[in-house]
């Protein structure tokens, strides 16, 4: 009957839909890789090598017929009954197979990450709460927003130009949009947003002690190497100062931190106390936010007790937060008790926050509990 | 190429044409054309199809961007809601059309108008033999039975369905929303297939009339008895009789859906019933299409090169596929057999088929083609010859083998049963609800007809907590013996199930139910009604 030209209008719902698959998959690879964060093989992928993370979840669920079984007609001029035809292994979900082959959502993904995409989905919940704007003279220009409307610019705003006139208009008294003057002609113009830089300072502070048994050991340098990652990669402006303590606090490179083996009793004051010390010589509280994080097995020399709270305290008045990780497998102490969790947990210090991890999987819920920033600052970090 | 759009929205083999689409072909004709070409080239085909003696509907061609007709394509119907997997489907098949891989040719809908896309950037035969096609479509739409009740006005129901969609979206949570969408898409599949509605379940006749019951009273009340007895178990039955319409039981009894949730349920229901004719005769149509279009491009007398990529194209279109069948090369066999058998009997179809060689074949075809689905068509006349042409076997899986088949068979008989019992229930396993209260604790009895092939386990387990959370209680699932529904079919397919297959029984429990961790402990009690 007819032929028409569609009329142009732009259709988006197909790419709109298609970015909440995006969404929905990006959820999935984070999920996964969540509960893989334990897992050295992530840590030791390396920049170049890539990781291959199954995306589960997303098959469409109904009721079909038994795979395993399949029949049904076919349609080629080869073979006779009896015959064996090989399809061969390279496309077994090839579309189109008999009736009960098919496998109507089994859309199951295997995502090659390299470890910059690691991170971008894993460190995307992450922040550094309470990041407060410690001026020095610098100002960052982040952003240009085109939303500013001004009588001069380099691009007419049609919308505005007509409000105005129409305005005008109106208050003449007759409301319409028409006889236009040169002051009713407004530009679209940009502003540059600027933000001033927020510098932080974060002290990491690991248990090195010989109660550390393989597990803690392994645990907290886990918790740091991927806090590390964290820190590094969302905050440019960052200093880490690395602590490690027995009985006895040391301040190390990187390199060092990671890898050198100490023994020896325990007492966190030590640490706290190194860290404190720094932060007055080096880092003067109007020009940086401090955080510190610290990594234990919970057994401290119970003579320190009463100074290591007193220290905290202290600490907690200047600093952002303060994160303690307790990790201890078997969870020794139940209740309460002589350890540091149970002991700091009943300070109710304000600005400190706590965890525990009993196993590789929770490494994860103790990076979130202490870098989870408010909702408002994920945005703007 | 082409399909109804039903052909996505069931993600069947069989009904997948749309995304095989077709590989495209390297020479095309770069000549070319505008709007008034196109529409001069409608008129063209309207004229020769009416030549051809069909009474062609009204139909509007939107000769569109591949942005849009792939996004309708994905969808199923224009203005459908929004759901992640649309986006997936749509994305792949851009994919594919970008990179030159695949491109789809047609798309039509049933509808008042009936509306047609034709796809910017095809060559102009590929632009003929969509419009010719497209006219085969819709005369089928406009004539064949199983349309008769297709709400022609259906896409201000989806346009607004999708719009509701929507707005929960904003009210609920998208999340929670699109979810609940997913659970639904779980069962829309078994949107019943039948054009006529469903009597109303009625009571066992009328307690019988015993003329000479004064002579044995004794009998005459025991009689009577077991009757009220009867009548008083039918209704203490619920549902009275099995229902098929899983969705429709549930939006019709399904205790803690919200109001919003149930509107979901409904449009989703609405959207499957409407496609269940397309996949019914998909074969049909397709076939019928294909057999007007090659009648209308021959009255169009091309000149010789626009005539070979028309023929290439067509090879294309009618490309046999290794596992399946390609409706459109079936199809257009069957038609060709009804017309031959008509004009050119053997003496044997003078006998078995009434009015051969008296009925012309055209004449056959097109009052055929009014009342036909696939399994009709497909048991009246896939004869040796048809399943000759098309190559057709039948084949099983060698066991333990994933990726190798064995042929059992080529006779057209033993092909014919078995693709009429695959149809009958076009890939989608019969499941019924036989109790809406079992354990009278309001948890829901399903029952799976076995009919010859057994459940997936893996994908019945999965399926079964959505049915719990659309349900809001415990869900069973139990597979029992039976026949296939199909008279006349009972060969291979019918096969009796081997006892390890019925065995399955699945539980899954709903969190609010404090009574089923009791019944996880025994979930082959059978003995539910007690």
């Amino acid at each position: 009957m007819t032929v028409l030209r569609d009329p142009g209008i732009f259709h988006d719902e197909g790419s709109r839909d298609a970015r909440r698959h995006h969404d929905r998959v990006h959820k999935q690879i984070a999920e996964q890789l969540k509960s893989q964060i334990g897992e050295e093989k992530l840590i030791t992928a390396g920049p170049d090598r890539r990781i291959r993370v199954p995306v589960k979840g997303t098959k469409e669920w109904r009721f079909i017929f038994d795979r395993g079984k399949a029949d049904g007609v076919g349609q080629s001029g080869d073979g006779k009954p009896g015959d064996v035809f090989d399809l061969g292994g390279g496309k077994p979900g090839k579309k189109g197979e008999g009736k009960a082959s098919s496998d109507p959502g089994s859309v199951e993904y295997e995502v090659e990450l390299d470890m910059d995409e690691v991170e971008q989905h894993l460190f995307e919940q992450l922040g550094l709460p309470r990041l407060a704007p410690r001026a020095r003279e610098q100002m960052e220009t982040d952003s240009i927003f085109w939303d500013d409307r001004a009588r001069k610019g380099p691009v007419l705003d049609k919308k505005a130009t007509m409000r105005v006139n129409f305005r005008r208009n109106a208050s003449r008294g007759h409301a319409r949009i028409g006889d236009f003057e040169r002051d009713d002609i407004r530009y679209l113009t940009y502003r540059e947003s600027r933000r001033p830089k927020s510098q932080a300072v974060v002290f990491l502070l690991m248990d090195v002690s010989g109660s550390m048994g393989t597990f803690e050991k392994r645990v907290s340098r886990l918790f740091f190497w991927w806090a590390t990652r964290f820190l590094r990669r969302r905050y440019s402006t960052i200093e880490l100062v690395f602590i490690a303590h027995h009985t006895e606090a040391t301040e190390c490179d990187e390199e060092q931190f990671f890898t050198r083996v100490e023994s020896g009793g325990t007492k966190c004051s030590s640490a706290y106390e190194l860290a404190l010390s720094i932060q007055r010589t080096r880092f003067p509280l109007n020009e940086w936010n401090v955080y510190i994080a610290h990594c234990s097995d919970g057994d401290n020399w119970a003579d320190d007790n009463p100074r290591l709270l007193e220290l905290v305290a202290e600490a907690a008045k200047i600093a952002n937060l303060i994160g303690y990780v307790q990790i201890d497998r078997a969870q020794r102490y139940p209740w309460g008790g002589e350890h540091i969790y149970g002991l700091l947990s009943k300070a109710k210090i304000d600005g400190l926050e706590t965890a525990r991890v009993a196993k590789d999987e929770e490494i994860w819920q103790a990076l979130k509990t202490i870098f989870s920033p408010a909702p408002e600052e994920v945005l703007s970090a | 190429m082409i399909g109804c759009c039903a052909a996505l929205d069931v993600r069947t083999p069989d009904t997948d044409a749309f995304a095989l689409a077709v590989t495209d072909i390297a020479e095309r004709s770069t000549k070319a054309y505008g709007l008034d070409d196109l529409q001069r080239l409608d008129d063209e085909c309207r004229a020769l199809a009416a030549a051809l003696g069909l009474d062609v509907p009204e139909v509007v061609f939107h000769f569109a961007p591949a942005e849009r007709i792939y996004d309708i394509a994905a969808r199923g119907l224009p203005g459908r809601y929004s759901h992640w997997r649309f986006g997936r489907d749509y994305e792949q098949m851009k994919l594919s059309h970008d990179y030159g891989r695949s491109r789809i040719y047609e798309l039509v809908l049933n509808t008042e108008p009936y509306q047609a896309y034709l796809l910017e950037g095809n060559s102009w035969v590929a632009q003929l033999l969509v419009i010719a096609h497209v006219y085969g479509h819709c005369w089928f739409f406009q004539h064949n039975s199983y349309f008769a009740n297709t709400d022609r006005k259906f896409l201000h129901r989806v346009r607004a369905g999708a719009e509701r969609i929507e707005d929960y979206g904003r009210r609920y949570g998208q999340a929670r929303v699109e979810d609940f969408v997913d659970d639904v898409q779980a069962l829309a599949i078994h949107a019943p297939m039948d054009v006529m509605p469903r009597r109303e379940a009625r009571p066992p006749s009328a307690r019988p009339v015993d003329t000479y019951g004064d002579l044995f009273p004794k009998e005459a009340a025991a009689a009577r008895q077991a009757h009220d007895d009867n009548v008083d178990a039918w209704r203490a039955r619920f549902p009275r009789e099995p229902d098929p319409d899983l969705l429709g039981f549930i939006l019709a009894h399904a205790a803690r859906l919200e109001d919003w949730q149930r509107d979901i349920v409904s449009i989703l229901r609405d959207e499957a019933a409407y496609f269940s004719p397309q996949r019914r005769t998909k074969i049909a149509n397709e076939g019928f299409a294909v057999w007007v279009h090659s009648q209308i491009v021959q009255g169009l007398q091309l000149p010789t090169d626009e005539f070979v990529e028309y023929d290439r194209l067509n090879a294309s279109v009618g490309q046999p596929h290794q596992m399946s069948v390609n409706p459109y090369n079936l199809g257009y066999e069957l038609w060709k057999e009804v017309e031959r058998i008509y004009d050119h009997p053997t003496d044997e179809e003078r006998i078995q088929f009434p009015g051969a060689g008296e009925i012309s074949g055209r004449a056959r075809v097109l009052e055929l083609a009014a009342v036909c689905d696939d399994v009709s068509l497909i048991a009246q006349f896939l004869t040796p010859g048809v399943a000759e042409r098309c190559k057709l076997f039948a084949w099983e899986r060698e066991p333990g083998e994933q990726n190798k088949i064995r042929i059992t068979t080529r006779e057209a008989e033993e092909i014919r049963d078995k693709l009429v019992v695959d149809l009958s229930r076009r890939g989608t396993p019969r499941i019924l609800v036989t109790d809406g209260d079992a354990f009278r604790m309001g948890a829901l009895w399903l029952e799976h007809r076995h009919e010859g092939s057994g459940l997936d386990a893996e994908y019945a387990q999965g399926t079964l907590p959505a049915v719990a959370r659309l349900w809001g209680r415990s869900v069973y699932l139990e597979t029992v013996e039976s026949a296939p529904a199909v008279t006349g079919a009972a060969g291979a397919a019918g096969a009796p199930a081997p006892a390890a297959e019925l065995k399955p029984c699945w539980l899954v429990a709903h969190p609010d139910d404090e009574m089923a961790t009791v019944l996880a402990e025994r979930p082959d009690d059978h003995d539910r009604r007690s």
